[in-house]
């Protein structure tokens, strides 16, 4: 036989149970808007008892567990497609800021400086002895060494930003790494007793979706629950109860940019550079190590060849003041001509435009410099000066276009996916308010049920 | 497939991205009035671009050193028609005198001296910083007088040539370059030349036939000289021919510099221009887009299940 007390524990249960869920879904309501959460689902079994006349009875309502509508699969995709968008933000970023430096749409730039260079010089050659012309070609040449040093430099100071970009993001690693430690232990104690820690896993999960953006990594689960991180080529990041730091260190090749390390916990380190191969800090890494230098050996190429092809025409004559035709562009760097370039005269007088012994009235000299401009000097004497520059502009311009082009495509990518995902564990406001209401009769139910019982006991009572 | 809020939002939320960067790249196309405005816009349209403006560049230096050679050859030529006037005055004089007595032979000597006087002032014309006839010495007066000639033992009517036969040459199209000017040795000396004659001395030499005061000798060589004349005459005026030829070629290329140019800009046009008319177009049309899908989000947002609640 059923106990009357028995009865009154189901309505009890009920009510603590339709309770809970009201929780749930208050919870669910509450965080519609949480970035990162998942939505909780309480499953409810029935429950009996071997009771009246051996026959099984059911006892009520229980709770088995809250759960999270969670996709394994869809988050798992979601951050691999992380670190590739992370790689192109990144490098498109960085590719927007050099587009600047080759701008040659708007404004004063390299083609320019060349083509009034060159102008300068067919003025010289029109008037072979005289003084404005000369002033008016050192004014002319100063500005394009000027504009090819600038470019040059340019360059040189988005590496340096990439650098202190890259070490300011480790240390965001670093401190995202910790707190994934952090959540480890507390899910692991958490869920010593059996209950999942929901809304801590939630946590730890938007946390490794950050270091996926910045850092291609492996992750495992454990039994426990706990999640470990590797990065860089199988190196630890964070292991159930560690977690390890990443950083700059100063390039043994003293020409080159800082490399990246991964500090182990006796403290020796291990260049992890060339292990990284997704993220926003790859795609730093390319532009700052593969890019930029790419786009400054072009630049060195040119001013080389313009240097030379001018100094070894210029010598070959004399000046103004009879004497033999000297360097016209100066390099005291080898190494970095585009860098370093600058006029090597200043008093206009040393300009050259005659040949030896042709008069003050030849302009030998000067017409073969104006010429220059024509010559394919330039890759194999296949291409001008201009040729050669505007290959580099197109490089860029098609470097950036496709940087761009593959950011977008990867949002749209990673939408559709983040659009899965809310399909699955998303909080529909109508969906709950539903659910409360049904939720709050089933508890209106269940007070009636003790309410019924309530009158039963006291007709029992009363019968004393 | 389960819809949230969120992922209304969401959709939304792209959608208005998409209108707004829309909004911003056509606003940017109708300000600068160009559909390139970064490398990145269009890479091979940009290279083509900078191929263009460098090649406009070019044309406009060839046409402004066209320009130099046109003024320097046109006052050349101003130069130079006067010189072969003179030389018809002195063959004037001559033809007259053939016949003459020794009194006018005597004063056409004075009008022989001052032909002479102006044909050397006109040898040392200057432009700018640069004596036309002087090929490269350009610096220095090419023609003087004989040197000897002040103190009475030499000739006050010879001239001696200072200067060069260097070329002065410029550039006008791509390895393209042109003789622009006509230096003494080809005009006034003749010694660059296979049967020239020096215009000076042919002068020297009427004033000396003027001046034999056996007028039957002097006749005969004054009839000689009038073939040196003829001679001289013929001298600049092939100097004067060549120049005009360098002059057509100057001014047919100069021509075809100006319309190549006007093709040229044409092309850079078109790669570079934004339609005005279309882009404007366009943003209206964007703009309707923005406000018709800000709108619908205004109403969907406000509906929900709460509405209908009790």
């Amino acid at each position: 036989m059923t106990n009357i007390f028995g009865t009154l524990n189901i309505g009890k249960v009920a009510l603590t149970t339709q309770q809970t869920v009201i929780d749930v879904t208050g919870h669910n309501i509450a965080n519609v808007n949480t970035p990162g959460y998942t939505r909780q689902r309480v499953n409810m079994t029935n429950t009996s008892i071997t009771g009246y006349q051996g026959m099984t009875v059911g006892s009520g309502v229980k709770i088995e567990d809250i759960e999270r509508v969670y996709n394994n699969f869809v988050e798992q995709q979601i951050k691999l497609e992380n670190q590739q968008l992370g790689y192109w933000e990144s490098k498109k970023s960085a590719l927007d800021n050099i587009e600047m430096i080759f701008n040659e749409a708007s404004g004063y730039g390299i083609a320019k400086a060349m083509n009034e260079f060159w102008g300068a010089w067919n003025d010289l050659s029109n008037n072979p002895s005289g003084y404005a012309e000369r002033v008016a070609l050192l004014t002319k040449s100063e500005t394009l060494a000027f504009t090819l040093n600038q470019a040059y430099i340019g360059l040189n100071e988005i590496q340096q930003n990439l650098t202190s970009t890259l070490a300011s993001d480790l240390d965001q690693i670093n401190q995202t790494a910790a707190y994934v430690k952090d959540l480890n232990s507390q899910i692991m104690q958490a869920e010593v007793s059996g209950y999942r820690a929901n809304d801590l896993r939630d946590q730890r999960d938007s946390l490794i979706k950050e270091l996926s953006s910045m850092i291609d990594i492996e992750t495992t689960e454990d039994v426990d629950g706990n999640i470990s991180v590797f990065v860089g080529g199988g190196h630890p990041l964070v292991s159930p109860v560690n977690s390890w730091e990443l950083a700059t260190a100063t390039n043994p090749d003293p020409a080159l940019e800082d490399i990246i390390v991964w500090e182990s916990t006796e403290g020796s380190t291990v260049d992890i550079t060339e292990k990284i191969n997704d993220g926003s800090i790859k795609g730093m890494l390319d532009v700052r190590d593969i890019t930029i230098p790419d786009y400054q050996n072009r630049l060195n190429d040119l001013a080389e060849g313009l240097i030379n092809g001018i100094n070894n025409v210029h010598t070959t004559g004399e000046d103004l003041n009879g004497d033999p035709g000297g360097v016209f562009f100066n390099l005291p760097d080898v190494d970095e001509p585009a860098k370093y370039m600058a006029v090597g005269i200043d008093d206009p007088e040393l300009i050259v435009a005659a040949a030896v012994g042709g008069g003050i009235g030849d302009n030998t000299v000067a017409l073969s410099i104006a010429e220059l401009q024509e010559n394919l000097t330039m890759d194999g004497n296949s291409a001008t000066y201009s040729d050669f520059f505007q290959s580099l502009v197109s490089d860029v311009g098609i470097a950036t276009q496709y940087a761009d082009t593959n950011y977008e495509n990867q949002e749209i990518m990673l939408t559709q996916l983040k659009n899965h995902r809310e399909s699955i564990s998303g909080v529909s406001l109508d969906e709950e308010m539903v659910n409360l209401t049904k939720f709050q009769h089933a508890y209106q139910a269940a007070a009636q049920l003790i309410n019924t019982v309530d009158e039963m006991l006291e007709a029992l009572i009363s019968l004393a | 497939m389960r819809v949230t809020n969120n992922l209304m939002m969401n959709s939304l939320r792209m959608s208005l991205y998409k209108s707004t960067n829309s909004l911003v790249e056509l606003t940017e196309k109708v300000a600068t009035g160009k559909k390139i405005n970064r490398p990145s816009d269009d890479p091979d349209g940009m290279g083509r671009v900078l191929d263009f403006q460098n090649t406009i560049s070019r044309v406009n230096q060839y046409m402004q050193n066209i320009a130099v050679g046109k003024t320097h050859m046109e006052v050349t030529e101003n130069v130079l028609e006067e010189v072969e006037n003179y030389i018809e005055l002195a063959q004037t004089v001559a033809l007259d005198q053939t016949a003459g007595d020794s009194d006018s032979r005597l004063k056409a000597v004075d009008q022989i001296k001052s032909y002479f006087d102006q044909i050397l002032s006109l040898a040392n014309s200057k432009l700018g910083d640069r004596y036309l006839f002087a090929g490269n010495q350009s610096d220095d007066e090419p023609f003087s007088r004989n040197a000897d000639g002040i103190d009475g033992t030499g000739d006050d009517y010879l001239a001696v040539y200072n200067g060069d036969d260097g070329e002065y040459k410029i550039i006008i199209g791509t390895a393209n370059q042109v003789k622009i000017n006509s230096h003494g040795d080809e005009v006034f000396t003749g010694d660059s030349l296979v049967d020239g004659v020096n215009i000076f001395n042919v002068l020297n030499d009427l004033v000396t036939a003027l001046e034999n005061p056996d007028i039957d000798a002097g006749t005969t060589q004054i009839i000689s000289q009038l073939d040196s004349l003829e001679q001289a005459q013929d001298q600049v005026n092939a100097a004067r021919i060549r120049s005009a030829n360098a002059y057509d070629q100057l001014k047919t290329t100069n021509d075809y510099w100006t319309d190549f140019k006007v093709n040229i800009e044409q092309q850079l046009s078109n790669i570079q221009d934004a339609d005005l008319a279309q882009s404007v177009v366009e943003l209206q049309n964007q703009e309707l887009v923005y406000e018709t899908t800000l709108a619908l989000a205004g109403e969907i947002m406000q509906i929900s299940y709460l509405n209908f609640l009790r």
